[in-house]
């Protein structure tokens, strides 16, 4: 009996193990399309990575890790902008971090443009905001946005419309 | 050309979601309308420089220590997690004699404080209390006689026995006062029974006494007690106590304290 305990442990120690090295980037992502800030996104990626690990019994289906990490990412990352003073002295992703743009859209991703468009998304719904953010994280992959939000595939068109109608109203 | 219209339909045509009939017409509008062409591609590439600034802020990599540092966070977590983390392998059984040595410390001051009100009256003001009392052999246990006017005071033999006085003479609290139990050596209970027949037949006038004021004494000071000679001419040599006797004083004390 010990023996079987030990052994389910060392698998959850194994699994939680590849979840982390697969979805990294994931956590990171979620929290720097909300804070802006490299050093903030990885405490909170950190952060949410550490909640899950406390729940790994109940997280062992990648899926549904991939979608509890995500919206717990989102939650922690909201909760710290909203309480931070870090918001006012936030460090924009440098654009010579970013991978090169096609030439046709050269002009219009201008950094200019970039702090524009992240203003516009703050300013947006929650609930529309986080739709706009996943949904351009999964590559518009309605059905993957759904499931990583737990929502009808329909709500998910729906809010990811107005949010995308909104931000052209604003930036146009 | 009514090209006002057209261009309310452009951001939803550029969004693709116009409709198949208003899409139709709008694409058969820009194709005569150079205007609302620009217009309609002017805001399909605002969508996408949208699309591709969300996409550029999505892209981007955690640093190459992130995973390192959520590893050291985890293992941090792991050692909280332990039951005994922390912990002494011998601590848990000290800290609990340590909290059943307290206990037992606590209980004991409790009982302490508790009986020292009640010990007080059994042997004040008379005498402290004895540590090395008589063998059970020794002594007879008694009821205390009822009369108030025989008894009033406590009375201090010289062997340290003691032969209590009446906590209920004092109070005027008979009826609500049980009974009470001392002891008394064998000789000395011959003593105290003559000088109770005495007082009943009115031999020895003990008004004197039953009119001592309470003795509402402080416990901690015990005063001199005074032991005068008792002067029983009639009484003649004390007999040992047989047990009907004891039986016919203790009946007469339970009518005393309970008139009805």
């Amino acid at each position: 009996m010990p023996q079987q305990i030990e052994s389910v442990d060392r698998a959850l120690e194994r699994e939680f193990d590849e979840r982390l090295a697969d979805c990294s980037a994931l956590a990171y992502r979620v929290a720097l399309s909300v804070l802006h800030s490299p050093a903030d996104a990885e405490d909170v990626a950190q952060e949410a990575f550490i909640r899950a690990y406390r729940h790994r019994r109940e997280l062992r289906d990648a899926e549904h890790f991939r979608a509890w990490l995500v919206r717990v990412t989102w939650r922690l990352a909201i909760d710290r902008q909203r309480s931070s003073s870090r918001r006012d002295r936030r460090e924009l992703v440098a654009a010579s971090d970013l991978p090169p743009a096609p030439s046709v859209e050269q002009t219009a991703v201008s950094r200019e443009f970039q702090q524009r468009l992240d203003r516009a998304v703050e300013a947006l719904p929650e609930k529309l905001r986080r739709v706009l953010v996943l949904a351009a994280l999964e590559g518009y992959e309605m059905r993957e946005t759904a499931v990583l939000l737990d929502l009808p595939e329909g709500t998910v068109r729906s809010r990811l419309h107005r949010a995308r109608k909104i931000l052209a109203e604003k930036l146009r | 050309m009514n090209c006002k219209r057209y261009q309310n339909w452009i951001p939803e045509a550029a969004l693709g979601a116009l409709g198949a009939s208003r899409q139709a017409q709008l694409d058969a509008h820009v194709l005569a309308c150079p205007a609302c062409a620009r217009a309609l591609e002017a805001e399909r590439r605002l969508l996408a420089a949208i699309d591709q600034g969300l996409a550029r802020n999505v892209a981007a990599q955690p640093s190459a220590e992130f995973a390192a540092r959520v590893r050291m966070r985890l293992a941090e977590e792991r050692e909280q997690m332990r039951p005994s983390a922390g912990w002494l392998p011998g601590r848990p059984i000290l800290v609990t004699f340590a909290a059943l040595a307290a206990l037992a410390a606590l209980v004991l001051a409790v009982r302490f404080v508790q009986r020292a009100p009640q010990r007080t009256q059994l042997t004040t003001p008379s005498a402290p209390i004895r540590t090395a009392t008589p063998s059970a052999r020794e002594l007879a246990t008694v009821t205390r006689p009822p009369a108030r006017a025989l008894l009033p005071a406590p009375t201090h033999r010289a062997s340290g026995t003691v032969a209590h006085g009446s906590e209920g003479a004092r109070s005027g609290r008979e009826n609500q006062t049980p009974q009470l139990q001392v002891l008394v050596r064998p000789g000395q209970w011959a003593g105290i029974t003559a000088l109770y027949r005495a007082a009943q037949s009115g031999r020895v006038d003990t008004s004197s006494l039953a009119e001592r004021p309470a003795m509402d004494l402080d416990p901690l000071q015990v005063p001199p007690v005074e032991i005068k000679p008792l002067v029983t001419a009639a009484l003649e040599a004390p007999k040992p106590l047989n047990s009907s006797e004891a039986e016919d004083i203790d009946t007469q004390g339970d009518k005393h304290e309970n008139p009805q």
